[in-house]
């Protein structure tokens, strides 16, 4: 590490430790010199003979050189610099390059973060790798379950070393008026401490908070981290503050990391609300008491060392008595026989448990491939005029070649003037992309369910930058590369050094012409079809005139729900109904 | 009697050497070559192309500093010194070289 600093040091003031160096050296020559003079020689001689005992003053340069940075390093800043010149004085040819690389290599990040943060992401928690979801053997996979099972579940701590429940929802943080929802999950008390997430301000949830009807704290709520920006303008303050959901007064005891974005990829939340408050927003009709009502997803976190089989065999060892806890009220026959045949399954939950994957996935590898598609278009297009302008500079290659430069020297000359066009394709690619994932992330949300993904940089999409752009400079540059390298030095010492092997430069350039017409077609036909499409869907008839035509939704808070309210609100509703007929330059479906 | 370039022996004995010399004090380039000389009974003369490439090697390991300083004759020079590391390193490399030395004996002795 020390040493690593001290070769750094070395580049940076490179320069003048030469120079010390060099001083050095003559130094140690003026001495020998005075001591070969003081031992009887002239002048001259001791000149000659000084030079002959001490070797050559550059090689000992050299050598001392090759001791702070290895060989191949050597002269790469020069090629840096030679090629930014050289980029530079081509404007034009560059900034095509460069714009072509940006779209192309910017689409494929962008298109990468949403399949990265909804795919191969594992949640923001203490070690994903040991979450599994609970699942059901039966046709559909069932992920969702009953209260029922889940309280079954819960009162067997041996299986696992925590197990937790949560269902997404929606909430109404206004208390009259417009109804202003904010999103949220139901969660089981052991939630945050089985999954690791600790509190960022405040405490999170716990067991006792999960009491029917709210713990010793009352009804009590977690925020999100964003919410807490939002809504309460990050305040300390908040802690301890109420918040009433669907017209439920609630106590804020914590705020969740920035980071954590429930256990649900597609989705984030605003408030994670215990699942024993939920009578106390539905009433009567309470979830809890429900078993048709399938609502909650299941995680548990295996113990350390235990394998995903043996999990499942102990799971399943207690199944018959959970199966016969939780009968549905009323089956009978075929369906019974089902449901106590199902056998539970587990998933591996790394990534989070997610909707949106299964209903996207095929897209988005579609998509994936086109935008590679795009990109191979892009580096055919660049290596094209890269090899236009090989052309042009092969005057420069063979007199480099005749000075001594090695085939290599050159080929790297030209990675390195790629490197730097792909590297300012992908900075300016990565801003594209930052804005081309999140215009694609809200295109997906609706207003009922907002679509949230994490795209911030981690280690696959830096990874994934890298590759794409070093593929991508090496991809474009090995035509040019390969057609320098075969320059012949000779031609340096001819007057007319151009007219040479045309023939082969034609040849290699049409081929690409090829390829990359070949490429454009399927890529025209397939944005063709996807236009169709979208087009079709968004022009599609519907039926009815839909000029003109609003909806709107009203929200009855379910707390409050009884027979007689909601008579009255279906009176009140005939009422407003009829309000609105009254008034004659606007027509209602009912 | 021959004499030996620094690149006739064995590989490691040079940096060993220069540990060795600069145990004694500061000492600048053509110092060192000279005391080595000295001791050595002009067995081992060591090149500039040797010298300064091992002295840089040292350097970069962090085995010795090196100071500007005035030389005797009031010319500027480069003076090295041993560090508290250089002074661990040579005994591991005296400790090695003995090993190496006592085993390239044994062999001749039983070939």
């Amino acid at each position: 590490m020390r040493q690593l600093l001290r070769r750094a040091w070395y580049l940076i003031r490179g320069r003048r430790l030469e120079a010390d160096l060099a001083e050095e050296i003559e130094f140690h020559r003026a001495l020998k010199q005075r001591e070969l003079e003081e031992s009887g020689l002239d002048a001259k001689a001791a000149t000659f003979a000084t030079r002959r005992a001490l070797g050559s003053v550059a090689l000992a340069k050299d050598r001392a050189r090759d001791v702070w940075r290895p060989r191949w390093l050597q002269g790469l800043g020069q090629d840096l610099r030679l090629a930014v010149r050289t980029l530079w004085a081509n404007k034009l040819v560059s900034a095509v390059a460069v714009l072509s690389l940006t779209l192309g290599i910017g689409a494929n990040f962008a298109i990468f973060s949403l399949i990265n943060s909804l795919l191969i992401r594992t949640l923001p928690v203490r070690e994903p790798g040991r979450l599994v979801l609970v699942s059901d053997s039966g046709s559909l996979g069932t992920r969702t379950w009953n209260f029922a099972v889940w309280d079954q579940l819960r009162q067997r701590p041996h299986l696992f070393e925590g197990v937790v429940a949560w269902s997404s929802a929606r909430f109404n943080l206004a208390s009259g008026g417009e109804a202003q929802f904010v999103d949220g999950f139901w969660a089981s008390g052991s939630f945050f401490d089985t999954l690791g997430v600790p509190a960022f301000l405040g405490r999170s949830l716990s067991d006792v908070d999960d009491r029917r009807g709210g713990g010793p704290d009352g009804p009590v709520v977690v925020i999100s981290y964003s919410f807490w920006q939002r809504h309460f303008a990050g305040a300390a303050n908040a802690i301890g503050h109420s918040l009433t959901l669907d017209n439920v007064p609630f106590t804020v005891v914590g705020v969740a990391p920035p980071e954590f974005f429930g256990a649900d990829v597609g989705r984030t939340f605003d408030v994670v609300v215990p699942l024993g408050d939920e009578p106390l927003l539905h009433g009567r009709d309470t979830w809890l008491e429900r078993r048709d009502v399938y609502w909650l997803n299941i995680m548990a976190r295996l113990r350390l060392g235990e394998s995903l089989d043996t999990a499942t065999t102990g799971l399943r060892g207690v199944q018959p008595q959970i199966r016969e806890a939780t009968l549905p009220e009323g089956a009978t026959g075929q369906y019974l026989d089902r449901y106590l045949k199902d056998s539970f399954v587990l998933v591996s939950a790394a990534t989070g448990n997610s909707g949106m994957r299964r209903r996207y996935e095929r897209a988005l590898s579609v998509i994936m491939g086109v935008v590679v598609v795009v990109l191979l278009i892009a580096c055919a297009n660049i290596a094209n005029l890269l090899l236009a302008r090989a052309m042009a500079r092969r005057p420069e290659f063979s007199l480099r070649l005749a000075l001594g430069a090695s085939r290599w020297r050159l080929v790297r000359q030209l990675l390195v003037e790629s490197m730097v066009l792909a590297g300012l394709g992908a900075v300016f690619g990565l801003l594209i992309a930052s804005w081309g994932s999140r215009f694609l992330m809200q295109q997906l949300s609706t207003q009922a369910n907002t679509v949230f993904l994490d795209l911030g940089l981690d280690d696959h999409a830096l990874g994934f930058m890298v590759g794409i752009t070093v593929m991508t400079a090496l991809l474009f540059s090995a035509a040019p590369a390969f057609r320098a390298s075969g320059v012949p030095p000779m031609e340096a010492l001819k007057e007319n050094g151009r007219v040479t092997s045309a023939g082969g430069r034609f040849r290699l350039a049409n081929s690409l012409v090829v390829a990359q017409v070949a490429l454009s077609v399927v890529l025209i036909v397939a944005a063709g079809l996807f236009v169709r499409t979208f087009v079709s869907l968004a022009t599609r008839n519907l039926g009815f005139d839909r000029d003109r035509v609003l909806m709107a939704n009203v929200t009855v808070p379910r707390s409050t729900w009884t027979q007689t309210s909601a008579c009255r609100y279906s009176s009140g509703s005939v009422r407003l109904f009829a309000r609105c007929r009254e008034s004659p330059r606007r027509r209602f479906l009912w | 009697m021959g004499t030996a370039e620094a690149s006739d022996l064995l590989p490691g004995t040079l940096d060993l050497l220069i540990l060795k010399t600069l145990a004694a004090g500061a000492m600048h380039g053509y110092g060192i070559v000279q005391r080595l000389q000295q001791v050595s009974d002009d067995v081992l003369q060591v090149g500039e192309s040797s010298l300064y490439p091992a002295l840089q090697r040292l350097l970069l390991k962090g085995w010795v500093k090196a100071e500007w300083g005035a030389s005797e004759n009031n010319r500027r020079a480069r003076y090295y010194t041993l560090t508290a590391a250089g002074r661990k390193q040579l005994t591991v490399e005296r400790q090695e070289f003995d090993r190496l030395i006592l085993a390239i004996h044994k062999v001749l002795k039983t070939a």
